[in-house]
Protein backbone atom coordinates (compact mmCIF):
# COMPACT_ATOMS: atom_id res chain seq x y z
CA UNK A 1 0.00 0.00 0.00
CA UNK A 2 2.84 2.33 0.82
CA UNK A 3 3.98 1.79 -2.71
CA UNK A 4 0.43 2.51 -3.90
CA UNK A 5 0.21 5.73 -1.91
CA UNK A 6 3.59 6.81 -3.20
CA UNK A 7 2.41 6.09 -6.70
CA UNK A 8 -0.69 8.23 -6.09
CA UNK A 9 1.45 11.02 -4.73
CA UNK A 10 3.79 10.86 -7.68
CA UNK A 11 0.87 10.94 -10.11
CA UNK A 12 -0.83 13.80 -8.31
CA UNK A 13 2.43 15.75 -8.39
CA UNK A 14 2.80 15.05 -12.08
CA UNK A 15 -0.77 16.12 -12.73
CA UNK A 16 -0.43 19.33 -10.70
CA UNK A 17 2.71 20.05 -12.65
CA UNK A 18 0.95 19.51 -15.95
CA UNK A 19 -1.90 21.77 -14.83
CA UNK A 20 0.77 24.37 -14.19
CA UNK A 21 2.36 23.90 -17.56
CA UNK A 22 -0.92 24.22 -19.43
CA UNK A 23 -2.65 27.26 -17.96
CA UNK A 24 -6.40 27.38 -18.27
CA UNK A 25 -8.11 28.67 -21.34
CA UNK A 26 -5.25 28.59 -23.78
CA UNK A 27 -6.48 25.75 -25.94
CA UNK A 28 -7.73 26.19 -29.43
CA UNK A 29 -11.48 25.95 -28.95
CA UNK A 30 -11.51 28.80 -26.45
CA UNK A 31 -13.94 27.04 -24.10
CA UNK A 32 -12.44 26.97 -20.67
CA UNK A 33 -12.47 23.60 -19.00
CA UNK A 34 -15.37 23.26 -16.57
CA UNK A 35 -12.78 22.97 -13.88
CA UNK A 36 -9.14 22.08 -14.22
CA UNK A 37 -9.30 19.84 -11.18
CA UNK A 38 -12.38 17.86 -10.25
CA UNK A 39 -13.20 15.46 -7.45
CA UNK A 40 -15.87 12.84 -7.72
CA UNK A 41 -16.73 9.54 -6.18
CA UNK A 42 -19.03 6.57 -5.97
CA UNK A 43 -20.01 4.04 -3.41
CA UNK A 44 -22.28 1.25 -2.31
CA UNK A 45 -23.53 0.41 1.15
CA UNK A 46 -24.76 -3.13 0.85
CA UNK A 47 -26.02 -5.91 3.06
CA UNK A 48 -26.04 -9.47 1.79
CA UNK A 49 -27.76 -12.46 3.30
CA UNK A 50 -26.93 -16.03 2.34
CA UNK A 51 -29.58 -18.62 3.25
CA UNK A 52 -27.23 -21.55 3.41
CA UNK A 53 -24.49 -22.45 5.82
CA UNK A 54 -23.12 -24.85 3.22
CA UNK A 55 -20.69 -22.35 1.71
CA UNK A 56 -19.70 -18.71 1.94
CA UNK A 57 -21.06 -16.50 -0.82
CA UNK A 58 -18.54 -14.12 -2.42
CA UNK A 59 -18.97 -11.35 -4.98
CA UNK A 60 -15.77 -12.27 -6.80
CA UNK A 61 -12.74 -14.44 -6.28
CA UNK A 62 -10.78 -11.47 -4.93
CA UNK A 63 -12.67 -11.85 -1.64
CA UNK A 64 -11.01 -14.16 0.91
CA UNK A 65 -14.15 -14.78 2.95
CA UNK A 66 -17.82 -14.63 2.20
CA UNK A 67 -21.12 -14.82 3.99
CA UNK A 68 -22.80 -18.04 5.13
CA UNK A 69 -26.17 -18.37 6.89
CA UNK A 70 -26.41 -14.75 7.91
CA UNK A 71 -25.82 -11.17 6.89
CA UNK A 72 -22.67 -9.38 5.82
CA UNK A 73 -21.86 -5.84 4.78
CA UNK A 74 -18.54 -6.89 3.28
CA UNK A 75 -19.74 -8.46 0.05
CA UNK A 76 -20.87 -5.38 -1.83
CA UNK A 77 -19.92 -2.29 0.17
CA UNK A 78 -17.28 -0.07 -1.39
CA UNK A 79 -16.21 3.52 -1.73
CA UNK A 80 -14.30 5.06 -4.60
CA UNK A 81 -12.77 8.49 -4.97
CA UNK A 82 -11.57 10.01 -8.20
CA UNK A 83 -9.54 13.08 -9.02
CA UNK A 84 -9.28 14.23 -12.58
CA UNK A 85 -7.30 17.02 -14.12
CA UNK A 86 -7.95 18.40 -17.57
CA UNK A 87 -5.26 20.93 -18.34
CA UNK A 88 -6.24 21.12 -22.02
CA UNK A 89 -9.07 19.75 -24.13
CA UNK A 90 -6.77 16.98 -25.36
CA UNK A 91 -5.10 15.88 -22.14
CA UNK A 92 -6.65 14.40 -19.04
CA UNK A 93 -5.23 12.80 -15.93
CA UNK A 94 -7.32 10.54 -13.72
CA UNK A 95 -6.53 8.91 -10.39
CA UNK A 96 -9.02 6.63 -8.67
CA UNK A 97 -8.77 4.64 -5.46
CA UNK A 98 -11.36 2.21 -4.17
CA UNK A 99 -11.82 0.80 -0.71
CA UNK A 100 -13.51 -2.60 -0.57
CA UNK A 101 -13.21 -5.86 1.30
CA UNK A 102 -10.04 -7.11 -0.33
CA UNK A 103 -7.81 -10.18 -0.53
CA UNK A 104 -6.26 -9.36 2.85
CA UNK A 105 -9.68 -9.02 4.58
CA UNK A 106 -9.15 -5.29 4.89
CA UNK A 107 -10.62 -2.13 3.41
CA UNK A 108 -7.23 -0.64 2.62
CA UNK A 109 -7.81 1.51 -0.49
CA UNK A 110 -6.45 0.19 -3.74
CA UNK A 111 -5.23 2.33 -6.60
CA UNK A 112 -7.61 1.23 -9.36
CA UNK A 113 -6.94 3.85 -12.04
CA UNK A 114 -4.06 6.29 -12.54
CA UNK A 115 -3.51 7.38 -16.10
CA UNK A 116 -2.88 10.24 -18.43
CA UNK A 117 -4.87 10.30 -21.64
CA UNK A 118 -4.27 12.14 -24.86
CA UNK A 119 -6.99 12.63 -27.47
CA UNK A 120 -5.64 14.66 -30.39
CA UNK A 121 -9.03 14.48 -32.12
CA UNK A 122 -12.46 12.94 -31.44
CA UNK A 123 -11.51 9.75 -33.28
CA UNK A 124 -8.35 8.90 -31.30
CA UNK A 125 -7.55 8.45 -27.67
CA UNK A 126 -4.54 6.94 -25.98
CA UNK A 127 -4.13 6.29 -22.28
CA UNK A 128 -1.10 5.21 -20.28
CA UNK A 129 -0.77 4.26 -16.65
CA UNK A 130 -2.97 2.08 -14.48
CA UNK A 131 -6.15 1.13 -16.33
CA UNK A 132 -9.20 -0.95 -15.53
CA UNK A 133 -9.12 -4.28 -17.34
CA UNK A 134 -11.59 -3.95 -20.21
CA UNK A 135 -11.59 -7.67 -21.01
CA UNK A 136 -15.30 -7.63 -21.73
CA UNK A 137 -18.14 -5.15 -21.60
CA UNK A 138 -18.59 -3.53 -18.19
CA UNK A 139 -15.61 -5.35 -16.67
CA UNK A 140 -13.75 -2.08 -16.05
CA UNK A 141 -16.61 -0.50 -14.07
CA UNK A 142 -17.63 -3.37 -11.80
CA UNK A 143 -17.16 -1.26 -8.67
CA UNK A 144 -19.60 1.44 -9.73
CA UNK A 145 -22.93 0.16 -8.44
CA UNK A 146 -24.78 3.27 -9.55
CA UNK A 147 -23.90 2.47 -13.17
CA UNK A 148 -25.86 -0.80 -13.41
CA UNK A 149 -29.16 -2.38 -12.38
CA UNK A 150 -27.86 -5.22 -10.21
CA UNK A 151 -26.60 -5.07 -6.66
CA UNK A 152 -23.45 -6.63 -8.13
CA UNK A 153 -22.49 -7.76 -11.63
CA UNK A 154 -23.42 -11.43 -12.21
CA UNK A 155 -21.01 -13.54 -10.18
CA UNK A 156 -21.02 -16.42 -12.67
CA UNK A 157 -19.65 -14.05 -15.28
CA UNK A 158 -17.69 -11.26 -13.60
CA UNK A 159 -16.89 -13.01 -10.32
CA UNK A 160 -14.21 -15.17 -11.96
CA UNK A 161 -12.06 -12.24 -13.01
CA UNK A 162 -8.77 -12.25 -11.16
CA UNK A 163 -7.45 -9.10 -12.73
CA UNK A 164 -9.22 -5.79 -12.21
CA UNK A 165 -6.55 -3.45 -13.53
CA UNK A 166 -3.36 -3.45 -15.55
CA UNK A 167 -0.35 -1.16 -15.67
CA UNK A 168 0.08 -0.39 -19.34
CA UNK A 169 -1.55 1.50 -22.15
CA UNK A 170 -4.48 1.45 -24.53
CA UNK A 171 -5.49 3.13 -27.75
CA UNK A 172 -9.04 3.62 -29.01
CA UNK A 173 -9.86 4.55 -32.59
CA UNK A 174 -13.43 5.48 -33.57
CA UNK A 175 -14.90 5.81 -37.00
CA UNK A 176 -18.37 6.32 -38.42
CA UNK A 177 -19.42 3.30 -40.39
CA UNK A 178 -22.69 2.39 -42.08
CA UNK A 179 -24.70 4.97 -40.16
CA UNK A 180 -23.30 3.73 -36.87
CA UNK A 181 -20.09 4.07 -34.93
CA UNK A 182 -17.28 1.55 -35.01
CA UNK A 183 -14.46 1.56 -32.53
CA UNK A 184 -11.40 -0.55 -31.99
CA UNK A 185 -9.37 -0.74 -28.84
CA UNK A 186 -5.94 -2.25 -28.32
CA UNK A 187 -4.48 -2.63 -24.88
CA UNK A 188 -1.62 -4.22 -23.07
CA UNK A 189 -0.04 -4.19 -19.67
CA UNK A 190 0.95 -6.05 -16.56
CA UNK A 191 -1.19 -7.15 -13.67
CA UNK A 192 -0.24 -6.20 -10.14
CA UNK A 193 -2.64 -7.80 -7.69
CA UNK A 194 -2.99 -10.56 -5.17
CA UNK A 195 -5.75 -13.12 -5.24
CA UNK A 196 -6.68 -15.11 -2.13
CA UNK A 197 -6.50 -18.85 -2.54
CA UNK A 198 -7.38 -20.19 0.90
CA UNK A 199 -6.08 -22.19 2.62
CA UNK A 200 -2.89 -21.64 0.58
CA UNK A 201 -0.99 -18.35 0.53
CA UNK A 202 -2.33 -15.56 -1.73
CA UNK A 203 -1.64 -15.90 -5.41
CA UNK A 204 0.52 -13.07 -6.72
CA UNK A 205 -0.40 -11.89 -10.21
CA UNK A 206 2.59 -9.56 -10.43
CA UNK A 207 4.34 -9.90 -13.77
CA UNK A 208 1.39 -11.49 -15.55
CA UNK A 209 1.09 -9.88 -18.99
CA UNK A 210 -2.17 -9.02 -20.67
CA UNK A 211 -2.70 -8.07 -24.31
CA UNK A 212 -6.08 -7.66 -25.92
CA UNK A 213 -8.32 -6.01 -28.46
CA UNK A 214 -12.00 -5.09 -28.58
CA UNK A 215 -14.16 -4.19 -31.54
CA UNK A 216 -17.37 -2.30 -30.85
CA UNK A 217 -20.16 -1.35 -33.16
CA UNK A 218 -22.92 0.93 -32.01
CA UNK A 219 -25.96 1.80 -34.03
CA UNK A 220 -29.25 3.15 -32.81
CA UNK A 221 -30.34 1.12 -29.82
CA UNK A 222 -27.76 -1.62 -30.38
CA UNK A 223 -24.22 -2.06 -29.19
CA UNK A 224 -22.15 -5.08 -30.16
CA UNK A 225 -18.72 -6.07 -28.97
CA UNK A 226 -16.23 -8.78 -29.81
CA UNK A 227 -13.11 -9.08 -27.71
CA UNK A 228 -9.97 -11.18 -27.62
CA UNK A 229 -7.41 -11.23 -24.82
CA UNK A 230 -4.37 -13.26 -23.94
CA UNK A 231 -3.05 -13.54 -20.42
CA UNK A 232 0.54 -14.72 -20.02
CA UNK A 233 0.81 -16.03 -16.50
CA UNK A 234 3.99 -15.38 -14.58
CA UNK A 235 3.72 -17.15 -11.23
CA UNK A 236 2.87 -20.62 -10.05
CA UNK A 237 -0.23 -21.14 -7.95
CA UNK A 238 1.08 -21.70 -4.37
CA UNK A 239 -1.40 -24.54 -3.87
CA UNK A 240 0.24 -26.41 -6.77
CA UNK A 241 3.86 -25.98 -5.74
CA UNK A 242 4.21 -29.01 -3.41
CA UNK A 243 2.37 -31.29 -5.84
CA UNK A 244 4.42 -30.18 -8.85
CA UNK A 245 7.64 -30.66 -6.88
CA UNK A 246 6.56 -34.13 -5.77
CA UNK A 247 5.64 -35.12 -9.34
CA UNK A 248 9.01 -33.97 -10.65
CA UNK A 249 10.82 -35.68 -7.78
CA UNK A 250 9.49 -39.07 -8.83
CA UNK A 251 11.96 -39.05 -11.71
CA UNK A 252 9.25 -40.57 -13.91
CA UNK A 253 9.01 -38.84 -17.31
CA UNK A 254 5.22 -39.34 -17.31
CA UNK A 255 4.89 -37.65 -13.91
CA UNK A 256 7.19 -34.80 -14.95
CA UNK A 257 5.17 -34.34 -18.14
CA UNK A 258 1.99 -34.19 -16.09
CA UNK A 259 3.57 -31.55 -13.82
CA UNK A 260 4.41 -29.49 -16.90
CA UNK A 261 0.83 -29.70 -18.14
CA UNK A 262 -0.68 -28.89 -14.77
CA UNK A 263 1.53 -25.96 -13.85
CA UNK A 264 0.26 -22.41 -14.24
CA UNK A 265 3.53 -20.48 -14.49
CA UNK A 266 4.41 -19.39 -18.03
CA UNK A 267 1.09 -20.59 -19.41
CA UNK A 268 -1.30 -18.59 -21.56
CA UNK A 269 -5.02 -18.05 -21.17
CA UNK A 270 -7.11 -16.87 -24.08
CA UNK A 271 -10.47 -15.20 -23.61
CA UNK A 272 -12.86 -14.60 -26.46
CA UNK A 273 -15.94 -12.57 -25.65
CA UNK A 274 -19.08 -11.50 -27.45
CA UNK A 275 -21.64 -9.07 -26.18
CA UNK A 276 -24.79 -7.33 -27.31
CA UNK A 277 -26.66 -4.56 -25.56
CA UNK A 278 -30.09 -3.37 -26.63
CA UNK A 279 -31.73 -0.35 -25.05
CA UNK A 280 -35.04 0.95 -26.24
CA UNK A 281 -37.06 3.39 -24.19
CA UNK A 282 -37.79 1.72 -20.85
CA UNK A 283 -36.29 -1.61 -21.98
CA UNK A 284 -32.72 -2.62 -21.53
CA UNK A 285 -31.13 -5.94 -22.17
CA UNK A 286 -27.67 -7.43 -22.34
CA UNK A 287 -26.49 -10.74 -23.66
CA UNK A 288 -22.86 -11.64 -23.00
CA UNK A 289 -20.78 -14.69 -23.63
CA UNK A 290 -17.14 -15.54 -23.16
CA UNK A 291 -14.98 -18.59 -23.67
CA UNK A 292 -11.73 -19.12 -21.83
CA UNK A 293 -9.17 -21.58 -23.13
CA UNK A 294 -5.63 -22.28 -22.02
CA UNK A 295 -2.61 -24.52 -22.36
CA UNK A 296 -2.69 -25.58 -18.71
CA UNK A 297 -4.77 -28.33 -17.15
CA UNK A 298 -5.37 -25.87 -14.30
CA UNK A 299 -7.73 -23.92 -16.56
CA UNK A 300 -9.96 -26.23 -18.58
CA UNK A 301 -12.02 -24.63 -21.31
CA UNK A 302 -14.81 -22.64 -19.76
CA UNK A 303 -17.90 -20.97 -21.19
CA UNK A 304 -19.75 -18.28 -19.27
CA UNK A 305 -22.63 -16.05 -20.12
CA UNK A 306 -25.57 -14.05 -18.91
CA UNK A 307 -28.75 -12.45 -20.08
CA UNK A 308 -30.23 -9.35 -18.49
CA UNK A 309 -33.65 -7.90 -19.11
CA UNK A 310 -34.82 -4.77 -17.32
CA UNK A 311 -37.88 -2.58 -17.71
CA UNK A 312 -38.16 0.87 -16.21
CA UNK A 313 -41.47 2.12 -14.96
CA UNK A 314 -41.18 5.55 -13.38
CA UNK A 315 -38.48 5.44 -10.71
CA UNK A 316 -38.54 1.64 -10.51
CA UNK A 317 -36.63 -0.74 -12.74
CA UNK A 318 -37.32 -4.40 -12.10
CA UNK A 319 -34.94 -6.79 -13.78
CA UNK A 320 -34.21 -10.45 -14.27
CA UNK A 321 -30.85 -12.05 -15.02
CA UNK A 322 -29.90 -15.58 -15.94
CA UNK A 323 -26.22 -16.38 -15.72
CA UNK A 324 -24.08 -19.44 -15.83
CA UNK A 325 -20.60 -20.81 -16.15
CA UNK A 326 -19.53 -24.26 -17.17
CA UNK A 327 -16.08 -25.72 -17.61
CA UNK A 328 -15.24 -28.67 -19.76
CA UNK A 329 -14.88 -31.93 -17.87
CA UNK A 330 -11.20 -32.72 -17.44
CA UNK A 331 -10.17 -36.25 -18.35
CA UNK A 332 -8.58 -38.14 -15.46
CA UNK A 333 -4.80 -38.14 -15.73
CA UNK A 334 -2.42 -40.66 -14.24
CA UNK A 335 1.11 -40.07 -13.04
CA UNK A 336 2.30 -43.44 -14.30
CA UNK A 337 3.11 -44.53 -10.75
CA UNK A 338 1.73 -47.85 -9.53
CA UNK A 339 -1.79 -47.19 -8.24
CA UNK A 340 -3.17 -46.45 -5.76
CA UNK A 341 -0.75 -43.75 -4.66
CA UNK A 342 -1.20 -40.35 -2.98
CA UNK A 343 0.13 -38.38 -5.95
CA UNK A 344 -2.56 -39.67 -8.29
CA UNK A 345 -5.23 -38.66 -5.77
CA UNK A 346 -3.63 -35.23 -5.38
CA UNK A 347 -3.60 -34.75 -9.18
CA UNK A 348 -7.23 -35.82 -9.39
CA UNK A 349 -8.12 -33.32 -6.64
CA UNK A 350 -6.25 -30.53 -8.43
CA UNK A 351 -7.97 -31.27 -11.71
CA UNK A 352 -11.33 -31.32 -9.96
CA UNK A 353 -10.61 -27.97 -8.31
CA UNK A 354 -10.02 -26.40 -11.71
CA UNK A 355 -13.53 -27.18 -12.89
CA UNK A 356 -16.64 -25.32 -11.99
CA UNK A 357 -20.22 -25.22 -13.04
CA UNK A 358 -23.06 -23.19 -11.69
CA UNK A 359 -26.00 -21.08 -12.71
CA UNK A 360 -27.95 -18.29 -11.14
CA UNK A 361 -31.36 -16.76 -11.55
CA UNK A 362 -31.50 -13.23 -10.21
CA UNK A 363 -34.55 -11.07 -9.68
CA UNK A 364 -34.34 -7.54 -8.44
CA UNK A 365 -35.44 -3.96 -8.61
CA UNK A 366 -33.58 -0.67 -8.75
CA UNK A 367 -35.34 2.33 -7.25
CA UNK A 368 -34.01 5.73 -8.32
CA UNK A 369 -35.45 7.62 -5.38
CA UNK A 370 -33.31 10.73 -5.66
CA UNK A 371 -30.66 12.34 -7.83
CA UNK A 372 -27.40 10.39 -7.89
CA UNK A 373 -28.69 7.73 -5.51
CA UNK A 374 -30.49 4.45 -5.88
CA UNK A 375 -31.73 1.68 -3.70
CA UNK A 376 -31.70 -1.94 -4.86
CA UNK A 377 -33.09 -5.23 -3.71
CA UNK A 378 -32.06 -8.49 -5.32
CA UNK A 379 -32.65 -12.18 -4.81
CA UNK A 380 -30.28 -14.73 -6.35
CA UNK A 381 -31.18 -18.35 -6.64
CA UNK A 382 -27.87 -20.15 -7.13
CA UNK A 383 -27.36 -23.75 -8.10
CA UNK A 384 -23.83 -25.11 -7.97
CA UNK A 385 -23.49 -28.24 -10.06
CA UNK A 386 -19.76 -28.79 -9.86
CA UNK A 387 -16.97 -27.65 -7.56
CA UNK A 388 -18.31 -24.95 -5.27
CA UNK A 389 -14.75 -24.19 -4.17
CA UNK A 390 -14.19 -22.06 -7.25
CA UNK A 391 -16.80 -19.33 -6.78
CA UNK A 392 -17.56 -19.86 -3.10
CA UNK A 393 -15.45 -20.00 0.04
CA UNK A 394 -15.21 -22.89 2.45
CA UNK A 395 -17.87 -25.20 0.98
CA UNK A 396 -18.93 -27.85 3.47
CA UNK A 397 -18.91 -31.51 2.49
CA UNK A 398 -22.44 -32.59 1.79
CA UNK A 399 -23.72 -29.15 0.79
CA UNK A 400 -26.37 -29.65 -1.88
CA UNK A 401 -25.10 -26.67 -3.88
CA UNK A 402 -28.26 -24.61 -3.52
CA UNK A 403 -28.40 -21.17 -2.03
CA UNK A 404 -30.67 -18.18 -1.96
CA UNK A 405 -28.87 -14.89 -1.61
CA UNK A 406 -30.81 -11.78 -0.64
CA UNK A 407 -29.19 -8.37 -1.04
CA UNK A 408 -30.06 -4.78 -0.40
CA UNK A 409 -27.83 -1.92 -1.50
CA UNK A 410 -27.71 1.84 -1.56
CA UNK A 411 -25.59 3.24 -4.38
CA UNK A 412 -24.47 6.80 -4.78
CA UNK A 413 -22.23 8.99 -6.90
CA UNK A 414 -21.02 12.47 -6.17
CA UNK B 1 -24.85 33.61 -47.73
CA UNK B 2 -25.14 30.47 -45.72
CA UNK B 3 -24.96 32.42 -42.54
CA UNK B 4 -27.46 34.99 -43.75
CA UNK B 5 -29.84 32.21 -44.73
CA UNK B 6 -29.55 30.52 -41.39
CA UNK B 7 -30.10 33.81 -39.59
CA UNK B 8 -33.21 34.32 -41.67
CA UNK B 9 -34.44 30.82 -40.89
CA UNK B 10 -33.68 31.28 -37.22
CA UNK B 11 -35.49 34.62 -37.26
CA UNK B 12 -38.50 33.06 -38.91
CA UNK B 13 -38.52 30.21 -36.44
CA UNK B 14 -38.34 32.66 -33.59
CA UNK B 15 -41.27 34.64 -34.93
CA UNK B 16 -43.29 31.63 -35.99
CA UNK B 17 -46.49 31.19 -34.02
CA UNK B 18 -46.44 27.53 -35.03
CA UNK B 19 -43.61 26.78 -32.61
CA UNK B 20 -45.36 24.43 -30.22
CA UNK B 21 -44.75 24.73 -26.52
CA UNK B 22 -41.87 22.63 -25.28
CA UNK B 23 -40.35 21.74 -28.65
CA UNK B 24 -36.59 21.61 -28.43
CA UNK B 25 -34.03 22.67 -30.96
CA UNK B 26 -30.42 21.57 -31.10
CA UNK B 27 -28.30 24.61 -31.87
CA UNK B 28 -24.78 25.19 -33.09
CA UNK B 29 -22.40 28.04 -33.77
CA UNK B 30 -23.12 29.88 -37.00
CA UNK B 31 -19.55 29.22 -38.11
CA UNK B 32 -19.50 25.55 -37.17
CA UNK B 33 -19.86 24.49 -40.78
CA UNK B 34 -22.84 22.33 -39.81
CA UNK B 35 -26.29 22.90 -41.26
CA UNK B 36 -27.97 19.72 -40.17
CA UNK B 37 -27.34 17.00 -37.66
CA UNK B 38 -28.93 13.57 -37.83
CA UNK B 39 -30.45 12.16 -34.68
CA UNK B 40 -27.73 9.49 -34.59
CA UNK B 41 -25.01 12.17 -34.76
CA UNK B 42 -26.69 14.09 -31.95
CA UNK B 43 -26.84 10.90 -29.86
CA UNK B 44 -23.14 10.25 -30.49
CA UNK B 45 -22.22 13.77 -29.42
CA UNK B 46 -24.44 14.17 -26.34
CA UNK B 47 -23.86 10.64 -25.09
CA UNK B 48 -20.10 11.17 -25.44
CA UNK B 49 -19.63 8.34 -27.94
CA UNK B 50 -18.10 10.41 -30.69
CA UNK B 51 -17.73 14.11 -30.07
CA UNK B 52 -17.19 15.30 -33.59
CA UNK B 53 -19.32 17.62 -35.73
CA UNK B 54 -20.00 16.52 -39.33
CA UNK B 55 -17.80 19.43 -40.44
CA UNK B 56 -14.87 17.74 -38.74
CA UNK B 57 -14.33 19.96 -35.71
CA UNK B 58 -14.47 18.68 -32.16
CA UNK B 59 -17.93 18.96 -30.63
CA UNK B 60 -18.38 20.52 -27.19
CA UNK B 61 -21.85 19.51 -26.01
CA UNK B 62 -23.56 21.49 -23.28
CA UNK B 63 -26.66 20.62 -21.24
CA UNK B 64 -29.31 23.05 -20.11
CA UNK B 65 -30.62 22.11 -16.67
CA UNK B 66 -34.22 23.19 -17.29
CA UNK B 67 -34.62 21.20 -20.51
CA UNK B 68 -32.29 18.30 -19.75
CA UNK B 69 -34.95 15.76 -18.79
CA UNK B 70 -37.11 16.58 -21.81
CA UNK B 71 -34.12 16.56 -24.15
CA UNK B 72 -32.82 13.10 -23.25
CA UNK B 73 -36.33 11.73 -23.18
CA UNK B 74 -36.82 13.01 -26.73
CA UNK B 75 -33.36 12.03 -27.98
CA UNK B 76 -32.82 8.56 -26.52
CA UNK B 77 -36.04 7.80 -24.64
CA UNK B 78 -34.28 7.77 -21.28
CA UNK B 79 -34.99 9.33 -17.92
CA UNK B 80 -32.38 11.42 -16.12
CA UNK B 81 -31.39 8.72 -13.59
CA UNK B 82 -30.53 6.49 -16.57
CA UNK B 83 -28.48 9.25 -18.16
CA UNK B 84 -26.64 9.86 -14.88
CA UNK B 85 -26.11 6.14 -14.42
CA UNK B 86 -24.72 5.91 -17.97
CA UNK B 87 -22.28 8.73 -17.30
CA UNK B 88 -21.21 7.23 -13.99
CA UNK B 89 -19.90 4.24 -15.91
CA UNK B 90 -18.00 6.37 -18.40
CA UNK B 91 -16.61 8.85 -15.87
CA UNK B 92 -15.39 6.17 -13.46
CA UNK B 93 -13.85 4.08 -16.22
CA UNK B 94 -11.87 7.01 -17.58
CA UNK B 95 -13.87 7.42 -20.76
CA UNK B 96 -14.58 11.12 -20.55
CA UNK B 97 -16.94 13.55 -18.95
CA UNK B 98 -20.57 14.52 -19.52
CA UNK B 99 -21.65 17.71 -21.32
CA UNK B 100 -20.99 20.96 -19.51
CA UNK B 101 -23.95 21.91 -17.32
CA UNK B 102 -25.58 25.28 -18.03
CA UNK B 103 -28.34 26.95 -16.09
CA UNK B 104 -30.29 28.82 -18.78
CA UNK B 105 -30.99 29.08 -22.48
CA UNK B 106 -29.17 32.44 -22.47
CA UNK B 107 -26.05 30.78 -21.07
CA UNK B 108 -26.25 28.01 -23.68
CA UNK B 109 -26.61 30.55 -26.50
CA UNK B 110 -23.74 32.65 -25.15
CA UNK B 111 -21.47 29.59 -24.96
CA UNK B 112 -22.38 28.55 -28.49
CA UNK B 113 -21.85 32.02 -29.90
CA UNK B 114 -18.37 32.07 -28.36
CA UNK B 115 -17.26 28.55 -29.28
CA UNK B 116 -17.18 27.16 -32.78
CA UNK B 117 -17.62 23.53 -31.73
CA UNK B 118 -20.17 24.09 -28.96
CA UNK B 119 -23.54 22.45 -29.38
CA UNK B 120 -26.57 22.62 -27.13
CA UNK B 121 -30.33 22.56 -26.98
CA UNK B 122 -32.94 25.06 -25.89
CA UNK B 123 -36.67 25.57 -25.96
CA UNK B 124 -37.55 26.59 -29.49
CA UNK B 125 -39.27 29.70 -28.16
CA UNK B 126 -36.01 30.98 -26.70
CA UNK B 127 -34.11 30.72 -29.97
CA UNK B 128 -31.71 33.50 -30.89
CA UNK B 129 -30.67 34.57 -34.37
CA UNK B 130 -27.05 34.37 -33.22
CA UNK B 131 -27.08 30.58 -33.36
CA UNK B 132 -28.11 28.02 -35.92
CA UNK B 133 -30.70 25.25 -35.57
CA UNK B 134 -29.27 21.90 -36.69
CA UNK B 135 -31.91 19.50 -35.40
CA UNK B 136 -35.47 19.80 -34.15
CA UNK B 137 -36.85 17.42 -31.58
CA UNK B 138 -40.59 17.19 -31.17
CA UNK B 139 -41.69 15.95 -27.80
Amino acid sequence: MKRGMNAIRRRVHALCLSAFLFPLGVHADGLKPESALSFSGFGTAGMTRNSTGGAEFIRDILQPHGVASGWSGNTDSRLGLQVSVRPTAEIEGVVQAVSYYNYASSYRPELTWAFVSYAPNPGWKARAGRLGWDVYMLSDSRNVGYSYLWVRPPVDYFGQLQISHIDGADVVVKHELGGGLASAKLYGGRADQKVPSPPSPDYDLAGTRVVGANLDYQKGEWLFRAGYTTVDIENELPAFVPLLAALRATGLPSAAALAAELSLADKTLEIVSLGAVYEHGPWQSQLMFNRLTSDTLAYPRKDSGYFLLGYRTGQWTPFVTLSGTRSEAVQPRGTGLPTPNPLDSAVAASLASAQSRQRTLSLGVRYDFMRNMDLKIQIDQVRVIDNAAFLWRDPQPGWNGRATVFSIALDFVF
Amino acid sequence: MNRAASLLVAGLLLASPAATAGDLVVIANAGSGVDKLTREEAVNIFMGRYKKLPSGIAALPVDESGEKAAFYKALVGKELPEIHSYWARLVFSGQGSPPRQMESAAEVIETIVNNKGAIGYIDKKKLSSRVKVVLELAQ
